[in-house]
């Protein structure tokens, strides 16, 4: 089964490198909740059931889905705010599980989140200044007090906030300022990999390009590699090298930006991509509109998590689990209609 | 011209004017809130019509003014600290500003009705969801318990609730968001309004849902013949549904023409701005890209400046657009226009 992950990898379409920053192997989470009706009764949700994915270093992966797709939660996997019931998680070679001493607090400065609500994840007590100059205290870098100001106002600026405004409290700043807020904290231990969870969905229209703005330039000015985690499809389109789509707990396709944009393989994918609402009138386009919701993943549904809703149903479907496969160009999809029987 | 063109013409004429009877006029609207920071003038002199059978789409981003000029609309708007100070609503002949408060009850519910973001809002969480629509229906149509049940169920099963008699006994938390939004649709279409408001009916949910939703309100609309109100945020959601557009900023409508003119002619330079501010999906951007974005923020509502309240974001402003502010004017062909480089 390792080998047979392996080749899939080096399979997948990446940019230039092929160098791999992060690995997740079989990786699952479940979660045990309490019934709401029945005390003393519970259920297992399958919030991530069996990933399988690289990122290489340097590219942005763009991981879409609708919500309660195990999206946010496969990222607080890769930043341990959650340990995974199964599978593992490996970082520059090395499985994030076992990471103690050092190489635990490398690990820390080097993997970073940006959230999705900017006002709710500052704390409201501290001034803009500390709350950027925080992580770079607790790591011990820029340890004088001069010399980390200088590099919080350094990196301020860097973000398009004023370095007099260092003084100020979360509330002073607008929804923009804030995200900017969290940004220069997510960058300031020069991180290898950020988690952008959301980033942009609590923003207005015209905020939201100058902050996708921002992580681009970012990106290029610090070498970063981005997991960028969105619902929306314009958005993920306009940042990502590879696009992952996810549903309920499954990757069940991956491709290069482009060729997925152009021609989804998974009916999902495609369902998913036709519901992006028009540019303008006149590119209104057919639909395929999906019947029904997201299932929930205390009782996925047999077989493909996706066959109740799919268009393009067989028998197979209800019955057989479809493994992420590689297929040409490098992509992955996870669907019978690419069996080789078919 | 001949007899039969002119009865012809008369025809089209009499016809195009059906067409374009105006369901609402709303004149010079002002909702005004008192604070502790001053005067906030979230509904500024709005001015704007929808005509029969039409969907108009009100956009603009957080804060401007859309959910209290649809509040207005319906005569909610909480008061203390709101007032309306001004402005005309026709509907039906009359000024909705003037009725009396039970006649205004009339009207709401029944003639005009009003969908929310959040439909847990405008829910009760302890009234199954059958009840809260057969009330409705009671309330206005005077229906008996029974009747109404049973409309309550076919309601449901045009807004495309799976096995309606069955979820009529459901409670609201029991359902999924998607099928709240339809619950409340049904509710909102259940006595046949003229004119539907919807409130960011999709915001809260996924693109998939997002896209049976604004299906039903359209299909809804073309069977029924009655007219929609669509605020959003969101300029793909207006190319899906909306044949007139009115872009809101700072509590004033800065441009105003159909949804056509909007996107290949826009005049306001915010107009432009939120136009090209959007990434696009499927051009092939790709990662190289940047996206124009509009520069600073949405300014504060009590602290406006004189002249016109884009000047600081506006990559045109001249000398007069900080001194005063411009009017919202005819260009031609029902294109408005509030921008000084539009007058020349
Ligand atoms: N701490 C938790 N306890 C129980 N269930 C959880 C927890 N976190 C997430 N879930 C469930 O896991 C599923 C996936 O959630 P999430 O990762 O937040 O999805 P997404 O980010 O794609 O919307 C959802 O059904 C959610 O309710
Ligand atoms: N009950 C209220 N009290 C005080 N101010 C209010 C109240 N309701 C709305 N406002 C103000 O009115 C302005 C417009 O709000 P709103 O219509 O909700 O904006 P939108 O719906 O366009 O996001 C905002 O600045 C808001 O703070
Ligand atoms: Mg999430
Ligand atoms: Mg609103």
């Amino acid at each position: 089964m390792l080998e047979k992950r392996k080749i899939d990898f080096e399979k997948q379409e990446h940019p230039s490198n092929n160098q791999v920053l992060l690995t997740l192997e079989g990786v699952k989470k479940y979660f045990t909740v309490r019934d709401a009706i029945f005390a003393g009764r519970y259920h297992t949700v399958r919030a991530v059931d069996g990933v399988d994915l690289c990122i290489y270093r340097g590219e942005t992966l763009g991981l879409v889905g609708e919500s309660g797709s195990g999206k946010s939660t496969l990222g607080r996997l890769i930043l341990r705010l959650e340990r995974p019931t199964g599978g593992r998680i490996v970082f520059d070679g090395e499985d994030i599980g076992g990471l103690s001493g050092e190489k635990q607090s490398a690990f820390r400065r080097n993997v970073q989140l940006i959230f999705q609500d900017p006002y709710s994840s500052l704390n409201p007590r501290k001034n803009a200044g500390s709350i950027i100059g925080e992580p770079l205290k607790i790591h011990h870098m820029h340890s004088g007090r001069r010399d980390r100001d200088d590099e919080v106002a350094r990196l301020m600026e860097v973000v398009g906030l004023r370095r007099e405004q260092m003084g100020r409290y979360p509330h002073e700043f607008s929804g923009g300022q804030r995200q900017r807020i969290g940004i220069a904290r997510a960058v300031a231990l020069k991180p290898r990999l950020i988690i952008a969870d959301e980033p942009v969905s609590a923003l207005d229209v015209s905020i939201q390009a100058q902050i996708l703005n921002l992580l681009k330039m970012l990106r290029r000015e610090y070498d970063l590699t981005y997991l960028f985690i969105t619902h929306d499809l314009n958005v993920v389109e306009h940042m990502s090298d590879r696009i992952a789509v996810m549903y309920l707990g499954r990757i069940v396709e991956l491709a290069g930006n482009a060729a997925l944009c152009k021609g989804p393989m998974h009916p999902y994918t495609e369902a998913l991509f036709s519901a992006v609402p028009a540019f303008s009138p006149d590119e209104k386009r057919g639909r395929i509109i999906l019947e029904g919701d997201i299932p929930s993943p205390v009782r996925p549904p047999s077989g493909c998590a996706f066959h109740p809703r799919c268009p393009r149903r067989m028998e197979k479907c209800v019955r057989v689990t479809p493994e992420l496969m590689p297929f040409r160009e490098g992509r992955s999809v996870a669907c019978h209609l690419y069996d080789s029987d078919q | 011209m001949t007899y039969d063109s002119f009865v012809l013409s008369c025809l089209i004429i009499g016809g195009f004017e059906w067409i374009m009877e105006k369901i609402i006029e709303i004149h010079d609207l002002r909702t005004y809130f008192e604070t502790a920071e001053g005067t906030i003038r979230a509904v500024d002199g709005v001015d704007l019509h929808v005509n029969a059978g039409e969907t108009v789409g009100i956009v603009g981003e957080s804060g401007c003014g859309k959910t209290v000029l649809a509040l207005s609309v319906m005569r909610l708007i909480p008061s203390p600290p709101g007032r309306i100070v001004a402005g005309r609503i026709l509907f039906d002949g009359k000024d909705l500003l003037r009725l009396q408060e039970d006649d205004m009850r009339r009207v709401r519910g029944r003639s005009i009705s009003m969908i929310f973001q959040e439909p847990m809002t405008s829910l009760n969480p302890v009234i199954r969801v059958g009840d809260q629509i057969a009330e409705t229906m009671r309330l206005h149509l005077k229906l008996s318990h029974k009747e109404a049940m049973e409309r309550a169920v076919c309601m449901l099963e045009r807004v495309g609730m799976p096995s309606p008699a069955d979820r009529i006994y459901d409670y609201p938390h029991q359902m999924s968001g998607g099928m709240r939004q339809r619950v409340m649709i049904a509710m909102a279409l259940s006595c046949e309004p003229r004119l539907m408001i919807a409130d960011e009916p999709t915001t809260a949910l996924d693109v998939t849902i997002q896209a049976q939703i604004l299906d039903l309100i359209t299909r809804l609309k073309e069977e029924s013949k009655n007219s929609v109100l669509l605020i959003t945020h969101d300029l793909g959601v207006i190319a899906e549904t909306a044949q007139q557009v009115v872009i809101m900023y700072a509590g004033q409508v800065m441009e105003r023409c159909s949804a056509q003119q909007l996107f290949s002619n826009p005049c306001h330079p915010y107009s432009v701005g939120l136009l090209e501010s959007r990434p696009r999906f499927r051009a092939g951007s790709g990662t190289d890209g940047y996206l124009k974005a509009i520069p600073g923020g949405v300014p504060g509502l009590y602290d406006l400046p004189a002249g016109c309240t884009f000047q600081d974001r506006c990559p045109n402003v001249m000398d007069v657009c900080r001194k005063e502010r411009p009017e919202l004017k005819e260009m031609g062909d029902g294109h408005f226009s509030r921008c000084w480089k539009n007058e020349k």
